[in-house]
């Protein structure tokens, strides 16, 4: 189990993440939903290891790791999809996915070309020549190829074509067939919870709804309450 | 005339690229500059004089001179700079801080003379090439520093350990979280980059020469090399060391009394034209 205990976040004098807590179970899906500026990103940050509670405790399987270094939770079995699409710009597709290929990772870099046949058309090519989609997947390959326990993955379907998101939707139903843990934030609320066990809705860095998706799917008045969203039918891609 | 005018630009810009190329990396890495980089350079070139005045063996001299420079670099990291990463004012001032603990050393041990180091025996005369008398040691600079600059070149451009490095200059914090250690890479890259220039001043020493001063008047070579360059990355390095190699050779000999501004001239219209450089890390386009 994955657990956030009392966790204060800080971006120099700005107070984001107000005591939040919050727990992920080994093996299932998190969606972490709520408004823009709710501490989203701030708290998969911090998880990675890229801010530093100010007070709270994170513990994996029991073990705190609110101090460890970002390198030392990555190899703890951790990789993070950053909003955006982070990639190496300067560095090729192939060494993208080289850098952070972890040989006991189940996902070879063959099985993400399999998966992203457009990856390897262009496995020379700087990474910063590729289009939205394509870096997309290049940061779910990166996240593939490091064999995570843990995947924090934050908005992937931002800004990405109905094909592109469906390509997401099938990548984290094959990590959630392969038992690891996924921390998914998304805005698309049809696609988190067509995937998700769980929700955690955040507003202003704590936590204000956990519950089972499948209940949060079938009231509306909770994700009215919650998100302010009045969507109407829950398709994912659209 | 022309042939001696191209070997003496080649050479000196191949021994530009030496001194710069661990000052350009190291920035990109650490987004500081290394003000003692410099004295690498001086340090590198007293401890080959002695090795050459002691063993006549100037293979030796050079490792020598590399081996010492590599282990204040490792000593500077580990000791100090290690503790305060991402803490780019204490790291300038422990980097400047050292800059004057090293020059008082040398000065304390070498005294304040001009020394030239005398140069591998049986390189110590010219060749007449093409009707040119041209000095065997620049052959030889050049032929080291080809070969110097080729191989820190494969390794930043095509192998995993370089793939990584870029990787540390483009994106620190996405490098750490696909299992990176950016810190032990830092470590590594900066020991070589003392080395190198280590090396540099020992090779520079039947050129240039070892004298108190030295240490910031090449540091202010790098560090015009690497503006001219874009920091962080290995073409910027070979490329203003070039510029810089080739403006400094050909300015001194057709407008001489602007001479020693010249370097700085052609930094200007870099900068003027191109801000970031000629070729930077593309991790540092935006900053
Ligand atoms: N680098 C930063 N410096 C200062 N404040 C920041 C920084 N990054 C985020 N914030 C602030 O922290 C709060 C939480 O931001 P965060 O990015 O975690 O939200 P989010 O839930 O991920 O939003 P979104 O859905 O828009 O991505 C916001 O008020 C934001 O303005
Ligand atoms: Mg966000």
């Amino acid at each position: 189990m994955l657990e956030l205990e009392g966790i204060d976040v800080f971006y120099g004098p700005s107070h984001v993440l107000h005591a939040l807590t919050a727990h992920v179970e080994e093996g299932e899906v998190l969606a972490l939903l709520g408004r823009s500026g709710a501490g989203k990103t701030t708290t998969l940050k911090t998880v990675m290891g890229w801010l530093r509670p100010r007070a709270g405790r994170i513990r994996w399987r029991g073990q705190d790791i609110s101090h460890w270094e970002s390198v030392r939770i990555a190899r703890l079995g951790f990789a993070m999809v950053a909003q955006g699409r982070r990639v190496f710009p300067s560095l090729s597709v192939a060494e993208n996915l080289g850098i952070a290929l972890n040989p006991t990772s189940p996902w070879s870099l063959e099985d993400v070309y399999q998966l992203f046949p457009r990856l390897e058309e262009r496995r020379y090519q700087a990474a910063n020549t590729l289009s939205g989609g394509e870096q997309q997947m290049l940061s779910l390959g990166r996240a593939l190829v490091r064999g995570p326990r843990v995947l924090l993955l934050d908005e992937p379907t931002e800004g990405m074509a109905p094909a592109i998101v469906q390509l997401t939707h099938q990548v984290v139903e094959m990590l959630r067939e392969a038992g690891i843990t996924v921390v998914l934030v998304e805005q698309n609320l049809a696609f988190a919870l067509s995937l998700a066990a769980r929700v955690a809705v955040m507003n202003k860095g704590q936590v204000v709804y956990e519950g089972r998706a499948q209940e949060f799917a079938a009231h509306r008045e909770l994700q009215v309450q919650y998100l302010g969203v009045s969507t109407t039918g829950l398709r994912v891609g659209s | 005339m022309v042939l001696e005018q191209l070997v003496n630009a080649v050479s000196y810009s191949m021994l530009l690229f030496l001194l710069a190329v661990g000052l350009s990396v190291t920035l990109g890495l650490l987004r500081v500059v290394n003000l003692t980089h410099g004295s690498y350079y001086l340090l590198g070139g007293y401890v080959g004089l002695s090795v050459v005045r002691w063993t006549h063996n100037f293979l030796l001299a050079t490792g020598a001179g590399a081996a010492t420079t590599a282990a204040l670099a490792a000593l500077m990291f580990w000791g100090l700079l290690r503790r305060f990463l991402g803490q780019e004012s204490a790291q300038v001032l422990i980097t400047f801080g050292s800059l004057f603990i090293v020059a008082d050393g040398c000065l304390a041990i070498w005294g304040g003379q001009t020394y030239t180091i005398p140069p591998p025996p049986g390189l110590s005369s010219s060749l007449l090439l093409a009707g040119a008398h041209i000095p065997t040691y620049l052959l030889l600079l050049i032929a080291v520093g080809a070969t110097g600059a080729a191989a820190v070149y494969w390794v930043f451009e095509r192998t995993r350990v370089g793939a990584m490095v870029r990787a540390a200059v483009d994106d620190r914090e996405l490098a750490e979280a696909c299992g990176v250690d950016v810190r032990a890479l830092s470590f590594g890259v900066f020991t070589l980059g003392g080395a190198i220039a280590g090396l540099a001043g020992v090779l520079g020493g039947p050129v240039i020469g070892v004298y108190p001063g030295a240490d910031l008047a090449v540091l202010l070579l790098a560090l015009v090399i690497v503006v001219v360059g874009g920091a962080g990355s290995m073409l910027g390095a070979l490329l203003g060391s070039l510029v810089i190699g080739f403006v400094t050779t050909y300015g001194s000999l057709y407008f001489p009394e602007i001479a020693s501004g010249i370097v700085y001239l052609a930094m200007v219209l870099v900068i003027l034209f191109r801000p970031q450089g000629l070729v930077p890390a593309r991790g540092l386009d935006q900053t």
